[in-house]
């Protein structure tokens, strides 16, 4: 089965090509979406077919089929697929939650009109590309659906673009995450230059790995992890997301919360093998996860949009996932054991179920009732018993709490941080920060759930439940958000599973039977330090935003109040980047042109000066401009003479 | 014969006066005579170095020559297309003071 | 030797020649002026099919020339071939953009004789043959920029393009006639030997050479508009009718670069360390400023025009380089910019043929007034900005990665730092195409449809499906490079 990945991007395109292409009328209901339905379908059902042959131990990784796309002397540039076990869990996430959402959009894009057709058309070609670098065989043929990835993205979020917020954050997350792709780019330039290869069999085999010197190795590995930063809207470059969410929901809860800004995480994972050489990047990569884990999570306590609760909330459990990945690291190299890494990989798949779910939860909210601030709702619980329940749902998974989901793979994270401080004691302060992220994960959804569907409605508004088509993905979802959390004690259990795609970096890869498991997470103490600390957070929710009486004011005054207000202005941070960085670079433009017209004329006025000392000529030399376009070349002309007489390493005399 | 440093101050000195009035006229019909100043110090230095090499290796090198009658032809007819543009450009600007035409600019 | 047997090598350039003398008697004779424009893409279409299936399809061989002058290899075929494309792409879109104008059969009797010129420089092996087939290309285009005489504008830019020209073509003469004086031979390929043997028997000569060095690099410098000869390039592109903006800066720069790799790589390359590092310099210097400087434009032909300095800053990587890998980049380059940057060109004309101005501000909602133009523009943009998998970043990606790997080997490591600079150059430049996609897409603007002009829509779509076509096949197009470039450099070895 594995030899036919590459047809999974096919079906998808195909959709795409169709939707664009053919005649408005043949598109029929809904403007495409069955076409679209039939793609992801299609690709869905591919893609079971190869998770289940990984299941059963097949890999594909550097002897599958490729085909030459370049060839200059003795280097080839290829195009091929790479299916390992990372590769199935990604290919899960894409299939599944694409597939939901697809269908989900059919009830939830019903009043677009006309709309629709580019709607479809995009978050076809999204999803192809997305599986494209998901089973992507070299860092070039990756970085290549990376920026179609990012493309799309920038599209979907500016879907209305008449708005001009709308407009100006697709720009913000494409300038945004260009910034990181540059990181990438030169990340790949430098691996290239030592190893003069990009395919990952190539890069990752015992040669490529010993081609590169350890110091270009951490630049490399940083590098590329810049990427991620960018991509997974991580510290100092996660503003973008928060602002992604002014396209529809749906792309929220595909591009924005399941697959594309998992992609980093996605990366930094398909890095491993030159990570583990870098240990100092494995910190980096940790501390950036932590810290970004922390900010997140504070910002999202105060945050009064529906969505941007959840888009905070995305980018606080991405820096857990990156957390993950950096303690695994240091696992892999110091305690031969893949623990990390898999925990990482576990909460990227439980994540994406929920986080999928709680999005399209609130696109189901925003449907009914118009408004994406939540203190204009209220109530809605007994009007849309489905949505409150699904969303409770997510919640409670999100949250931590046993036996659903995210519990079991939050448990992981931290437990292998915490393994991880007994060989950098600075993972202990990244075990605190991610306990305390945990506290507020739970707060904020509950703050969320509470004040959206409980109490009385605090405007008005006539609301609903959403049709079919958009409840029944909430359920599928709900049912995952509850279940795939067991993924830990399904056969060899999912670490084994997950492991095994980096098994061998390291030495003792054995599997632990389910009571094993069990037995290791419920035994440890810090389980329920976690467990208590969730529970907290719910009740203290509960206490704020459900029980009457609480004096919400007191949050406004003192310190509380300044803190409250610097975590409404997501800690300077954006508005950082709107006074400072963006005006830096149009302030270099407005240098250089300052730069040719005031200090080069001038100089040029200068030379005439000196060359005539006649006050006529500088007189000409100001008014006549074509006059002045050949000075120049003479000054050119002259300065370059002296540098390669004088200053060039060739230069005699 | 007259030595080689001779000629070679002369086209120097001719090439810079042909530069220099480009830089500074006004009017643009000198600035264009001034291009061709220029030019024909470039082509006095290809027939003074025409004779250089024949007299160095004793047979007569015909290139440099050659290349000045092609340099005259062209520098005839960039004159041609020159003057004309300097025509039209009157008719719309009515002046060839070089630095008044200059709406084109940053 | 007969002469007709001389004359074979040269029978593109004759039968270019006697199209553009045709031209004239045929306007006197036609009502239609739309049939000049067919006929003057006769030669060039014939010209372009022979070098088409000799280049790609490998099914003859041109005949080996009589004449010591000229040699027709691969590197010329190349070249030829981008010259006839753009040559065909402009004529294609030019009755559209000229039709209240007087005197259309000088206009297309000057493009031919731009693009002969132009072909003539591919073809030489000799300075002689260089400079003349720079000179005529030159003054025709002089002739061109001013073509709408009713135009303040286009005058001007005649007036600037034909003094700073007249400059830099006398820079070039001098330049080379103190080469001839240093090697004793106009031959470009005899010239490094002859040069060496003068350096060690006469003291002195080389730093005459280095004078010479600099003035041809001033001269040909402005030819491909690099800083600091650039000045001119955005008031003459921004004066001149559109398509001919297209043709300086598709073609017309791309000779320059021809006749820079001829003189720099075979003909002077015994002294390339000297010049090396002062090129990459200018290099680096002109993509950023040119990259810097478009940022702030807000006229889009003059915005291309710094573009077009900024992509003369990626090419000039080449020379420093200087392996068979990057010249094949350099072509492969010039290649897919004078598709992409044409074409851009191109859009801008059909805009202005229906009335839309060129300020950028004009182009906001272009995306519901012409999806056709919007979709075209934005895909020029994109590659020129260098995005996968268009053509664009196909050829940036050879013309980097050669800088790269000639910081391995051959060295200087510090080539390195060319590749390091073009990356950092094509982020910047995302800026400003971005800017103008996001004008025509997400920006409101006038609700009315523009139609697209026929022929210059057929120009553009021509010059869209080869920014695709040679993005994604570019492997083939990339092996005929790298023969090309190796039929230029085995004159050196």
């Amino acid at each position: 089965m594995l030899e036919y990945a590459w047809m999974i991007p096919v079906f998808p395109f195909v959709a795409f090509l169709l939707i664009s292409l053919l005649p408005k009328r043949t598109l029929s209901w809904e403007d495409g979406a069955g076409y679209a339905i039939g793609g992801a379908a299609g690709a869905l059902v591919l893609s079971v077919l190869v998770i289940g042959d990984v299941l059963a131990g097949n890999t594909m990784v550097g002897d599958g089929p490729k085909f030459n796309w370049l060839v200059i002397a003795n280097i080839e540039v290829t195009f091929g697929i790479w299916v390992d076990q990372l590769t199935a869990v990604m290919l899960l996430v894409v299939a599944v939650v694409g597939t939901l959402v697809v269908i989900y959009s059919g009830g939830y894009m019903h009043e677009e009109g006309a709309g629709r057709r580019r709607y479809y058309a995009e978050i076809m070609l999204f999803i192809s590309v997305m599986y494209g670098l998901v089973i992507s065989d070299n860092y070039l043929q990756m970085f290549i659906f990376w920026e179609l990835v990012g493309l799309c993205s920038y599209l979907l979020i500016g879907f209305w673009y008449e708005k001009p917020s709308a407009a100006s954050a697709a720009k913000r997350a494409f300038i945004v995450t260009r910034v990181g792709d540059i990181m990438f780019m030169a990340g790949i330039i430098i691996l290239f230059k030592y190893v003069g290869a990009l395919d990952f069999a190539h890069l990752f085999g015992e040669e490529g790995v010993a081609a590169v010197p350890n110091d270009m190795m951490i630049l490399a590995t940083a590098l590329i992890f810049g990427g991620a930063i960018g991509k997974s809207a991580q510290f100092p470059l996660h503003e973008w997301l928060p602002d992604a969410m002014e396209g529809p929901t749906t792309v929220s809860a595909l591009i924005h919360a399941a697959t594309m800004v998992k992609a980093g995480v996605y990366l930094t994972a398909r890095s491993y093998p030159l990570l583990v050489q870098a240990p100092e990047t494995l910190l980096f990569v940790a501390a950036i996860g932590g810290v970004t884990a922390l900010i997140a999570a504070t910002v999202a306590l105060v945050a009064t949009d529906i969505k941007r609760v959840l888009a905070y909330s995305t980018i606080s459990q991405l820096g857990y996932m990156t957390l993950a990945l950096g303690a695994g690291g240091y696992l892999v190299v110091y305690a031969d054991t893949a623990g990390g890494y898999s925990a990482a990989l576990f909460h990227l798949m439980n994540h994406a179920f929920f986080k999928a779910l709680l999005f399209l939860c609130a696109g189901s909210v925003i449907h009914a009732v118009g408004t994406n601030d939540m203190r204009l709702m209220g109530g809605l619980g007994k009007k849309m018993r489905i949505t409150s329940l699904t969303m409770l749902v997510g919640a409670i998974a999100i949250a931590g709490v046993p036996p659903f989901s995210g519990f079991w793979s939050k448990d992981e994270v931290l437990a292998a941080v915490y393994s991880a401080g007994e060989f950098d004691s600075l993972f202990f302060l990244l075990w605190a920060m991610g306990i305390a992220t945990a506290f507020m994960t739970a707060f904020y959804m509950f703050r969320m759930w509470f004040m959206t569907f409980a109490g009385e409605p605090r405007s008005d508004y006539h609301a609903h439940e959403s049709p079919k088509l958009m409840t029944v993905p909430l359920m599928i979802l709900a049912v995952l958000a509850m279940s795939s959390g067991f993924a830990l004690f399904v056969g060899d259990g999912f670490g084994y599973f997950a492991g095994e795609s980096v098994a061998e970096l390291f030495g003792g890869h054995h599997h632990e039977s389910a009571a094993d498991i069990l037995a290791h997470i419920f035994g440890d103490p810090l389980t329920y330090v976690s467990l208590i600390l969730a529970t907290m957070g719910i009740l203290l929710a509960y206490k704020i935003y459900y029980l009457p009486g609480f004096d919400r004011s007191v949050f406004a005054r003192g310190v509380a109040g300044k803190l409250q207000r610097a975590l409404e202005n997501r800690w300077y941070i954006s508005q950082f980047y709107d006074d400072f960085a963006v005006k830096v670079v149009y302030a270099l433009s407005l240098v250089a042109d300052a730069f040719d017209r005031y200090v080069i004329d001038g100089m040029v006025n200068g030379f005439a000066f000196l060359g005539a000392r006649s006050g006529g000529l500088l007189r000409r030399a100001q008014s006549g401009n074509v006059q002045r376009y050949a000075v120049i070349i003479v000054v050119g002309l002259c300065l370059l003479l002296i540098f390669m007489l004088y200053v060039a390493p060739g230069g005699r005399w | 014969m007259i030595p080689i440093e001779y000629w070679l101050i002369f086209s120097s000195l001719l090439f810079c006066i042909g530069a220099y009035g480009v830089l500074t006229r006004k009017n643009a019909i000198v600035v264009l005579m001034c291009i061709e100043i220029m030019l024909n110090s470039a082509n006095i230095n290809l027939v003074m170095f025409s004779s250089y090499h024949s007299v160095l290796h004793g047979v007569v090198d015909p290139s440099g020559q050659v290349f000045t009658l092609f340099s005259i032809a062209i520098a005839a007819a960039e004159v041609a297309v020159g003057l004309a543009i300097l025509l039209s450009v009157y008719r719309r600007y009515q002046t060839i003071e070089v630095d008044k035409i200059n709406i084109l600019r940053w | 030797m007969e002469v007709w047997d001389m004359l074979d090598a040269f029978l593109p350039q004759l039968l270019l020649v006697l199209f553009a003398l045709l031209m004239p008697a045929l306007d006197y004779w036609l009502k239609d002026k739309r049939i000049l424009a067919f006929a003057a893409l006769i030669p060039m279409l014939g010209y372009g099919l022979a070098l088409v299936t000799w280049t790609i399809g490998g099914h003859w061989e041109p005949p080996e020339t009589g004449i010591p002058l000229i040699e027709v290899n691969l590197f010329s075929g190349t070249f030829a071939l981008a010259f006839v494309a753009v040559g065909i792409i402009v004529v294609l879109s030019s009755p559209d953009y000229i039709r209240g104008e007087r005197n259309h059969g000088e206009y297309y009797s000057l493009i031919l004789l731009a693009v002969t010129g132009m072909t003539v420089v591919a073809l030489a092996t000799d300075l002689v043959v260089l400079f003349i087939g720079l000179e005529i290309a030159g003054i025709a285009s002089f002739a061109l920029s001013g073509f709408s005489k009713k135009e303040r504008r286009s005058a001007e830019a005649a007036t600037k393009y034909f003094i700073v020209g007249g400059f830099s073509s006398a820079l070039t003469l001098f330049a080379i006639s103190l080469f001839y004086g240093v090697s004793g031979t106009t031959d470009i390929a005899a010239m490094g030997s002859q040069m060496e043997a003068m350096f060690s028997s006469l003291e002195g000569t080389r730093s005459v050479a280095t004078l010479a060095t600099v003035m041809l690099i001033a001269g040909l410098g402005f030819k491909i508009a690099a800083v600091p000869f650039h000045m001119w390039a955005p008031d003459v592109y921004e004066g001149a009718p559109t398509p001919i903006s297209g043709l300086l800066a598709a073609a017309s720069k791309k000779m320059g670069v021809a006749a820079m790799f001829k003189i720099f790589l075979v003909g002077i390359i015994v002294t390339k360390s000297d010049w090396d590092v002062a090129i990459a310099v200018i290099a680096i210097v002109t993509m950023t400023v040119g990259n810097l400087i478009a940022i702030s434009q807000a006229n889009i032909k003059r915005m291309l025009a710094y573009s077009s300095i900024a992509q003369a800053g990626y090419i000039l990587i080449v020379l420093p380089v200087g392996t068979e890998y990057a010249v094949a980049g350099g072509l492969f380059h010039v290649l897919t910019h004078a598709f992409m940057k044409s074409g851009a060109f191109m859009v801008v004309a059909a805009l202005a043929v229906r009335g839309v101005g060129e300020r950028l501000d004009d182009y906001k909602g272009l995306s519901r007034r012409s999806p056709f133009l919007a979709v075209a523009m934005t895909l020029f943009l994109l590659s020129l900005a260098g995005i996968p998998p268009l053509a664009g970043f196909a050829s940036k990606f050879v013309l980097f990665s050669s800088a790269v790997y000639a910081s391995i080997d051959p060295g200087p490591s510090w080539l390195l730092w060319l590749a390091v600079a073009g990356v950092l150059n094509s982020a910047l430049s995302l800026y400003y195409y971005a800017r103008v996609i996001k004008k025509m897409y997400m920006e409101k603007g006038p609700e009315e449809r523009v139609t697209v002009p026929k022929m210059t829509g057929a120009a553009i779509l021509i010059a869209l499906i080869m920014t695709i076509v040679l993005g994604i096949y570019f492997d083939a197009v990339v092996e005929l490079c790298q023969e090309a470039a190796g039929s230029l450099l085995q004159a050196v070895s």
